[in-house]
């Protein structure tokens, strides 16, 4: 696909999304906007799996870290849910630069561990403090400090919340279409494809590295903090294990092009998801069959193998 | 064509075909059209049902209570469908799963809202889901019931379309049963609770009861989260004490016999929150150090603890034995005493809407509904609350009612006291009627 063709699909379904709007029924448009701040959270994820092979299993925690960060800022500090967003966004770069700096010295498998222990300990954290966090029981935003607040005099909640997530995803979709086309992105896919390589022609793969870490810890960040403003609530359910394993099953049900298999996966699994409600016990099967389909499947999709076994190490 | 070739042509051909199912799905969905079908439950008669959503913890970690909550509930629509329904309106319960995580309870209401369009929601046990839910159904302006004990709702975390009129909330448990503590077992307590906003619950209206009974809470020793061994954590326990209050700490089992280990005999008198052993049977391996202690009950496990016509009947509907577990097998031990909340709950429901003359979900309903709601503040003791009878506050949209002390004697629950409903009131400066509804 050459450059312009898949610049088109790139802002394709986000155009769709836009257009559809006004047509769609209500549950849909809440559905999707949910989807949509989930989708950001997939971009993050693809940046560190499919584009730097880091098979992450922590990024809950990223995602939870924005979501503190604004949640607890607007509780603690001002219901300002502007500055509250960039509280998020800076609490989720400072703990994936931290999270960077112990899981991207270490490859493989490593990382995998490091960053599932990390997470596990910031969740740890979340529960032991939880006189300032809530805990597991979390805390209940007040109104005001909602990002739709300041809109609600001219849009309805629901509107503005559905314009927020598409405003923030054309701009993650944008930032993950410049990536890939620009010098940083390529540096970022010859360390998935050969580190050695690239170290001995005198790159530092240690930095770019911890810069895609950062690079998606802010994505996650983002996601987690508007998941905060937009929705009113703050928990520690979001920084649990399956919040980290979900977005996996995400970006390799996408497919093998970044700028549009995130969302595509995301969506997709999302709706299936929300298809077998009622007919299934929870989606966590879902999630599970979906990850072992892949897994079984993933000697025969040459993408996917490929990308389990830069980042693992461990499938040949 | 070899069998490579061949087999990258049938997968390619799997992939289209996954594709185009795939688009057909999004396709589908965003028309409008919703595949899947809750579990429905109810009459189809001629006129337009009454629809009731049920936030249910079908897998998670809350499956134990879900499970029994989810059977109250059908039972008391079938009941309810039996009678004539609520103002001669058959009713249909919509339950979904939300697997007692706050993101997917959160979803439940919309979907129970915008796809169903019910009525009037019955929410969670669990309080962070109860949290995540509260906010959503503000938004959507449907009322909803959270089944929860929590504080969440009298307190005023949440808004005015949340109500608990179902259980009496934690602070109301614990004021009424402290009282009773302090006269018979002694003045000086110590309480071992779960570091968590239900531990810290308990631990604040016990505290706050104290200085209104002239009693003291010598030590707190709270448990953090997660802890699988407790042994480390009673070297705190003082030796002068009267009472060991406890509550919730973790995997009951090891906490009574690694407590049994340590205090043996000289133990303190014990008084415990059934909510540890809830749904366990008292013959469980480990559990005889409890053997002379004594719990709060809800709604007594056993039938000749509180022996009503209504709690019979009840049973019977449910399909619960005098040993309150299940009728079909007697191992399985009931969540009986939280899950009468969702029966009376239900029956709250009918009251008010009957009552109110509620019939569409619209502004001029939900208006007269909320007012009626908020103005009752008394439910009789019946069929329709075997619990017994309660106070409602309409201010606080909570319910207060009697509270058991039970002594666990030969393996088993004894009803020591019935406190009044008195004894659980409390102040509260929140007034959900002072906000807007709309």
């Amino acid at each position: 696909m050459n450059g312009l063709a898949r610049t088109i699909v790139t802002f394709s379904i986000p155009a769709v999304l836009a257009c559809i709007y006004p047509i769609l029924p209500e549950y849909a448009k809440f559905f999707l906007a949910r989807v949509m701040i989930l989708s950001v959270y997939a971009y993050g994820y693809a940046i560190c799996f499919q584009m730097l092979g880091m098979l992450s299993l922590g990024h809950a925690a990223l995602f939870a870290a924005g979501m503190y960060g604004a949640g607890l800022y607007t509780i603690y500090a001002s219901p300002s849910p502007l500055s509250a967003l960039l509280m998020g966004v800076a609490a989720a770069l400072a703990f994936s630069l931290a999270m960077g700096l112990l899981s991207t010295r270490v490859g493989g498998p490593f990382l995998t561990i490091t960053t599932l222990l990390a997470a596990q300990a910031l969740y740890l954290v979340a529960l032991h403090f939880n006189e300032i966090t809530g805990g597991e029981q979390g805390i209940v935003l007040g109104r005001e400090a909602t990002l739709v607040w300041p809109l609600s005099p001219w849009l309805g909640e629901s509107d503005s919340r559905y314009l927020f997530s598409l405003v923030t995803l054309v701009i993650a979709v944008t930032g993950v279409w410049a990536l890939s086309r620009s010098r940083l992105g390529k540096l970022f896919i010859a360390v998935r494809d050969d580190e050695e390589k690239l170290e001995s022609l005198g790159y530092n793969t240690a930095t770019l590295k911890l810069l895609g870490f950062a690079l998606s810890g802010v994505y996650s960040g983002t996601a987690g903090a508007l998941q905060a403003l937009l929705y009113s609530y703050v928990g520690a359910g979001y920084a649990g294990i399956l919040n980290s394993v979900e977005p996996v099953l995400w970006v390799l049900v996408g497919g093998p092009l970044i700028q549009v298999g995130p969302l595509l996966g995301c969506m997709l699994v999302n709706i299936i998801a929300d298809l077998a409600r009622g007919m299934l016990r929870g989606h966590v099967l879902i999630v599970g069959l979906g990850l072992v389909l892949i897994a079984f499947a993933a000697g025969r999709l040459s993408w996917a193998y490929r990308l389990l076994r830069r980042s693992t190490g461990l499938v040949s | 064509m070899n069998r490579r070739k061949a087999l990258s042509g049938l997968l390619k051909t799997g992939v289209l075909v996954a594709g185009a199912a795939g688009a057909g799905a999004v396709a589908g969905y965003l028309t409008g059209s919703v595949l899947s079908r809750p579990t429905e439950v109810g009459l189809t008669g001629e006129s337009k049902p009454i629809k009731i959503g049920f936030q249910v913890h079908r897998t998670g970690i809350g499956a134990p209570y879900g499970f029994w909550y989810e059977r109250v509930a059908n039972a008391a629509v079938e009941y309810i469908n039996r009678i004539g329904g609520i103002a001669g309106r058959p009713v249909q319960l919509i339950a979904e799963d939300d697997e007692t995580s706050p993101a997917r309870g959160a979803q439940v209401v919309e979907r129970l809202v915008l796809v169903h369009n019910v009525d009037f929601i019955i929410g969670a046990l669990f309080s962070d889901v109860v949290l995540s839910s509260g906010p959503r159904a503000g938004e959507l302006k449907r009322p909803y019931f959270a089944v929860s004990e929590g504080t969440h709702v009298p307190f005023g975390l949440l808004n005015r379309w949340c109500f608990q009129p179902g259980i009496t909330d934690v602070p109301g448990q614990v004021t009424a049963i402290a009282k009773w503590i302090f006269e018979n077992l002694g003045k000086r307590v110590a309480i071992i609770f779960p570091d968590y906003a239900f531990g810290h619950d308990h631990r604040d209206a016990l505290t706050k009861a104290a200085e209104r009974y002239g009693a003291r809470i010598v030590e707190q020793i709270p448990i953090p989260p997660g802890e699988t061994s407790f042994t480390k954590y009673f070297p705190k326990i003082p030796r002068e004490i009267d009472v060991l209050y406890h509550v919730m700490v973790g995997d009951v089992l090891t906490f009574v016999r690694e407590l049994g280990v340590f205090l043996g005999r000289n133990r303190p008198e014990m008084f415990g929150f059934i909510d540890s052993i809830e749904a366990i049977p008292l013959t469980a391996p480990g559990l005889e150090f409890l053997e002379g202690t004594y719990f709060w009950e809800g709604f007594p496990r056993y039938l000749d603890g509180y022996d009503t016509p209504y709690n019979r009947f009840y049973r019977d509907v449910v399909g619960v034995d005098e040993n309150g577990a299940d009728r079909s097998d007697p191992s399985r031990v009931s969540a009986f005493s939280h899950m009468f909340s969702v029966w009376e709950t239900l029956f709250v429901i009918k009251e008010v809407v009957e009552q109110s003359g509620y019939s569409e979900p619209n502004r001029r309903d939900y208006e007269l509904f909320v007012k009626v709601l908020e103005s009752m503040d008394w439910f009789n003791e019946g069929i329709w609350h075997p619990q017994g009878d309660k106070m409602f506050n309409g201010k606080l949209h909570q319910s207060f009612g009697h509270q058991f002390v039970s002594k666990v004697r030969n393996g088993r629950l004894v009803v020591v006291k019935r406190t009044e409903i008195e004894d659980s009131l409390y102040e509260h400066p929140n007034d959900y009627t002072a906000q807007p509804l709309y």
